[in-house]
């Protein structure tokens, strides 16, 4: 620059001496015209120079501050995966829809942005108003409320999401994107069975984000990856429609199938409901398993919600909402009680400790060398093992827990799962270690023999009763049995899963035949299934209320059975917890297990169904000789001769001719039944579904 | 009067043909910078949306202009602008107008300088630009002594040019309107110095200008602002002062400008015109090509002004008075000045002036005010002793 002036003023110097204006002889060749022409041809060099460094050298850089601020990436949701039950009854499932959202800024003319600093400036209402009345009636929000929500004074906002499908149809047909609105898709989280095994299944928040049960373990298998979406924006952040490009395909979540079955999961819903509508319990929960595999068939909740509906939506208190969205069954802990008993009973069997002829001093009030007292319900004398369970002595199930040094007896609660996670992986279950050993006080063997001094989750007590029903082993529950991709084809198929064996065959065979007494002559007659066989222990326990036992007022009332009784198809536990009603495990929680069970064997009897096998017949066959299947066939509509058979032949015929059984025992003690009388008799007609009656001899 | 009128020569078609091509390629990238908006409103582009659109009235604009250059062109110059009445009368008109403007006046992106007439807004300042190189030529050549002789005369006859030009000048200044006032003074100063004013006249009327300048600028925190960003984007374009403010434009103007690279993005397919480039189809449109057509449409468009700029100097050369020849370098600085500004700017060479590209950027009153100086060119070209110019 200063050379250039430098050498304007020589020039102008040489005017000065040799001055020639336009006056000159050689007008075109004035000195002077000649140097403003050199003036406009050094700018137009200088112009070029400016053109070619802007244009070819700092291309890239320039065209790249383009490309970062016309093109946005948006992401592509992805499918969330269905979540279906074992009969591929959809769960859960996500429908396509739509959310519409807005860029205030358009109404914001003057908005501008320096630096960290942003002035929004006056808003034109007038336009606001206008897309307001527009979409009002649309999206059936109060246009007073659409417009306040476009002056909202963000970048970017939700008027309403999401919006039906057809609603999305409607608002796409007007031109919206030139008033900054987008409709964004979205997918709407459907649950078809509502409220059934609702803490189970789970439910999503508004940002697809799964926040309970399965939902929330399996949030990164179910949620598939997003893509992702170049496109075009203009220089109001408004979207351009044009040119929109894929950059990355989003990757639809996975399907899962659970170990549940919808049929029971209505089951134990509906026989829930029942006992809660007498008992007036605060939460209340049924769970159903298969013993054998450690997969959950069933798990009904009270309080319970409907997924559906997300928490601000619901009826009720935030407290009470937040309250129900919890899986109880594993995130409650409490202190079983008598169901404790059995497996005092098997571990002191399974040692040796005690034999099953052996009777022992049951009266009480019974005071330990450490001056606590120990009562029964009831006035006892001397009880044989089955006689304890039976009539749930504590006396008895202290003297014979005791009989296990306290190391052994820790080792079998270990082994049993308490104090470890169930496995199941469900977000704040309980976990309360067992106390050690070292730390025990003289009465805390007394105390843990039946059920108290243990806080742990009804699931866990399940998983424990399951492992002596089933032969030993304790399995690790399964909630979900394969995972599926979109195409169907399985990405994990999941398998039963020992954990360990806790007790011998033997044991536990020992076990389900003396448990039989607690439904036939015990606490738990009101668990009495008609025409099949099972086993089961009650459970009623305080519940300490600050810091104390509250004396019957507040107590947890629970019933954990088995069916059939030989060979365990179905484990159930139901819990009551403070009946305001009142009411103890046999009164309350028995009835329970009775409608689940008995609505399961007519379930699983159907004859469409394909596990024929698994027919819950368990009463055993007599010392006589039966007729073989084979000799034998059906003749649907007949009613077929049953007499003198085993009672255990005799159902499986009525069931096989299309009637429901109905059985009237001559003696209840044993299992051993033969038919000596049917109604109606012999070869006449039967309808399907009809009652047979059997009345049955002892041989 | 007094001397007779020199035969016509035909009129220099290359003249009319360059700037019709420029008018043309204008339009054509007035309606790639606004087609767009018309989308938005919901209108389609039948021929009919179009001419009520920002199309339609720069449309109407250029006919206006054409028919007044046209017009123009057959006017013999001499007697006609060498008229002491008709020249003081356009200068009271415009004096006029822009008293009107700062009483009256509407007001846009915070300035003052339109009128609003039924069907029309007029903008006195665009249509002063003509009339200033008008009365600069019959200034320098109204004097019966040649100027550059004696100092002191000289000294005189630039007391009596400021005189004359102060008020309308300090008038648009108020708008404000700097860029245009800048302008301006650069064609005086620009043809005084071809008119042989004396050196030592010459270079203080010029200190003095700069000063006059330089103390507006500073004087203004806006303004001073400007530089500041102007000043940095010459050191680093990619880092430009405060580039969501007040460097939003010149950013976003480069940008553009880079995006183009070579060969553009093409024709229309520009995106920086979609609100990212304030003013894109007015005082920005050279940056609206230079990412549509790239550097070949850059060096195109400034090819034109550079083949305008060429025929206007040979009018100059082969013009027979020291009157015509004064005013037709005085109507050439005003375009070639104009439009060198204007590229300037978007190209961050100068800081932001509302300066417009002549024949170019959207605003009729910059079209009708560009063809009546073409017009009037074409009028002295007509009338040269030498034939060769047509």
């Amino acid at each position: 620059m200063k050379d250039y002036i430098h050498n304007l003023l020589r020039i102008l110097d040489g005017i000065k001496r040799n001055f020639s204006g336009f006056q000159s002889e050689n007008q075109s060749h004035s000195p002077r015209l000649r140097i403003i022409k050199a003036i406009l041809y050094g700018w137009i060099l200088l112009v070029i120079c400016r053109l070619a460094q802007l244009q070819i050298f700092m291309h890239s850089d320039l065209s790249r501050l383009a490309k970062n601020q016309q093109i946005a990436t948006q992401p592509i949701i992805a499918k969330r995966g269905k979540i279906i039950d074992r009969n591929g009854f959809s769960l859960a499932e996500s429908i396509e829809t739509s959310s519409l959202a807005a860029r205030p800024i358009f109404f914001y003319p003057q908005y501008k942005k320096t630096g960290k600093s942003v002035i929004w400036g006056e808003p034109d209402r007038s336009a606001a108003k206008y897309v307001a009345n527009l979409l009002s009636p649309l999206i059936d929000i109060e246009a007073s409320r659409i417009e306040n929500k476009l002056l909202t004074k963000k970048p970017f906002i939700y008027i309403a999401r999401p919006l039906s499908p057809e609603i999305t149809r409607q608002v796409e047909s007007r031109d919206i994107s030139r008033f900054g609105l987008t409709l964004e898709k979205v997918f709407v989280r459907s649950y078809p069975k509502g409220s059934y095994a609702a803490q189970v299944v789970g439910y999503t928040d508004l940002d697809g984000e799964g926040k309970l049960g399965i939902e929330q373990i399996y949030n990164d298998v179910i949620k598939g990856q997003n893509g992702e979406r170049n496109v075009y924006v203009d220089g109001k952040k408004r979207f351009m429609v044009d040119n929109n490009r894929v950059t990355k395909e989003p990757i639809a979540g996975f399907n899962l199938e659970l170990t549940l079955d919808s049929t029971i999961q209505r089951y134990a819903e509906e026989a829930l409901a029942t006992a809660v509508t007498k008992a007036r319990p605060k939460s209340a929960y049924a769970i159903v398993v298969n013993p054998n595999t450690g997969e959950i068939l069933a798990a009904a909740s009270y309080p319970t919600f409907d997924p559906n509906l997300s928490v601000s939506k619901s009826t009720k208190t935030l407290e009470e909402a937040l309250e129900s969205r919890k899986f109880h069954a594993v995130t409650d802990g409490y202190e079983p009680g008598s169901t404790m008993k059995v497996l005092t009973i098997a571990m002191a069997l399974e040692e040796g400790l005690v034999s099953l002829d052996e009777s022992i001093d049951c009266k009480g009030p019974y005071t330990t060398p450490f001056g606590q007292i120990i009562r029964d319900h009831g006035k006892n004398g001397f009880l044989k093992v089955n006689e304890i369970l039976a009539k749930s002595s504590n006396i008895g199930t202290a003297k014979i827990g005791m009989r296990l040094p306290k190391q052994d007896f820790y080792s079998y609660l270990d082994k049993f799962g308490f104090g470890k996670p169930s496995g199941l992986g469900v977000a704040g279950e309980i976990r309360t270690p067992l106390l050690p050993v070292e730390e025990w006080s003289g009465s805390t063997q007394y105390t843990l023999t039946y059920g108290y001094a243990l806080l742990t989750s009804p699931l866990h007590v399940l998983m424990a009763g399951s492992a002596v029903a089933n032969g030993g082993i304790l399995m690790r529950p399964m909630l979900v049995k394969n995972i599926y991709a979109e195409d169907g084809s399985i990405v994990k198929k999941f398998s039963p899963e020992e954990k360990e064996r806790v007790i011998s065959e033997k044991t536990s065979a020992l076990m389900r035949d003396i448990l039989k007494d607690v439904v036939t002559v015990g606490t738990a007659k009101k668990a009495r299934l008609n025409g099949v066989d099972s086993f089961g222990k009650t459970g009623t326990s305080y519940k300490r209320v600050n810091g104390k036992y509250s004396d019957g007022r507040h107590q947890y009332a629970s019933y954990l059975g088995f069916f059939p009784a030989d060979k365990p198809q179905y484990g159930i536990l139901v819990m009551l917890d403070d009946a305001q009603n009142g009411g103890d495990g046999g009164d309350i929680a028995a009835p329970a297990f009775k409608e689940i069970a008995e609505n399961i064997i007519r379930y699983k009897k159907t004859p469409t169904d394909t596990l024929v096998d698994n027919l819950p017949i368990t009463l055993k066959l007599g010392n006589w000789p039966d007729p073989s299947p084979e000799e034998w066939v059906p003749d649907l509509n007949k009613v077929p001769d049953l007499k003198g058979l085993s009672l255990k032949i005799a159902l499986q015929r009525i069931i096989a001719s299309g009637g429901i059984p109905r059985v009237s025992l001559g003696n209840k003690q044993t299992t051993i039944h033969r038919v000596q009388f049917q109604d109606p008799q012999p070869f006449t007609d039967l309808e399907k579904g009809q009652i047979v009656k059997v009345i049955t001899e002892n041989p | 009067m007094t001397k007779p009128s020199l035969p016509i020569v035909r009129v220099d078609k290359l003249l009319v043909v360059y700037v019709l091509l420029s008018v043309f390629f204008g339009l054509w990238m007035v309606y790639s910078s606004t087609a767009f908006r018309m989308d938005e409103s919901g209108l389609d582009s039948s021929i009919l949306n179009l001419l009520r659109f920002d199309f339609g009235k720069q449309v109407i604009g250029v006919f206006l202009g054409g028919c007044a250059a046209i017009y123009l062109s057959s006017l013999d110059p001499e007697s006609t602008y060498r008229n002491q009445k008709y020249v003081f009368a356009l200068l009271l008109i415009s004096v006029v107008l822009l008293i009107l403007v700062k009483i009256l006046g509407v007001t846009a992106n915070g300035a003052k300088r339109w009128l609003a007439l039924p069907g029309f807004t007029l903008q006195p300042s665009e249509l002063f630009k003509p009339v200033a190189a008008i009365l600069t030529a019959f200034l320098v050549t109204k004097e019966n002594h040649p100027l550059g002789v004696h100092q002191t005369k000289d000294w005189i006859f630039v007391s009596k040019l400021v005189g004359l030009f102060i008020i309308p000048l300090l008038l648009i200044n108020n708008q404000p309107d700097l860029g245009t006032v800048i302008t301006i003074t650069a064609v005086i100063l620009g043809v005084l110095f071809y008119s042989g004013l004396h050196r030592n006249v010459f270079l203080t009327m010029s200190g003095l200008a700069l000063g006059a300048f330089t103390y507006a600028i500073i004087s203004s925190p806006f303004r001073l602002m400007r530089v500041k960003n102007w000043w940095s984007a010459i050191q680093d374009p990619l880092n430009i002062n405060d580039p969501s403010g007040s460097g939003h434009q010149i950013k976003q103007a480069l940008i553009a400008v880079g995006n183009g690279g070579v060969f553009g993005v093409g024709p229309g397919a520009g995106r920086q015109k979609l609100y990212f480039l304030p003013e894109s189809h007015t005082d920005y449109i050279f940056a609206v090509i230079g990412e549509e057509l790239g550097l070949i449409g850059s060096l195109l468009v400034g090819g034109l002004f550079f083949l305008i700029m060429s025929r206007c100097f040979k009018t100059i050369s082969h013009a027979t008075t020291p009157f015509l020849k004064s005013l037709a370098l005085g109507l050439t600085l005003l375009l070639i000045v104009q439009a060198l500004v204007n590229i300037s700017v978007v190209l961050s060479l100068f800081p932001s002036k509302g300066i417009p590209l002549p024949f170019i950027s959207y605003g009729a009153n910059s079209a009708i005010s560009s063809l009546i100086c073409v017009g009037i060119l074409l009028g002295i070209s007509k009338r040269t002793h030498d034939s060769s110019l047509s």
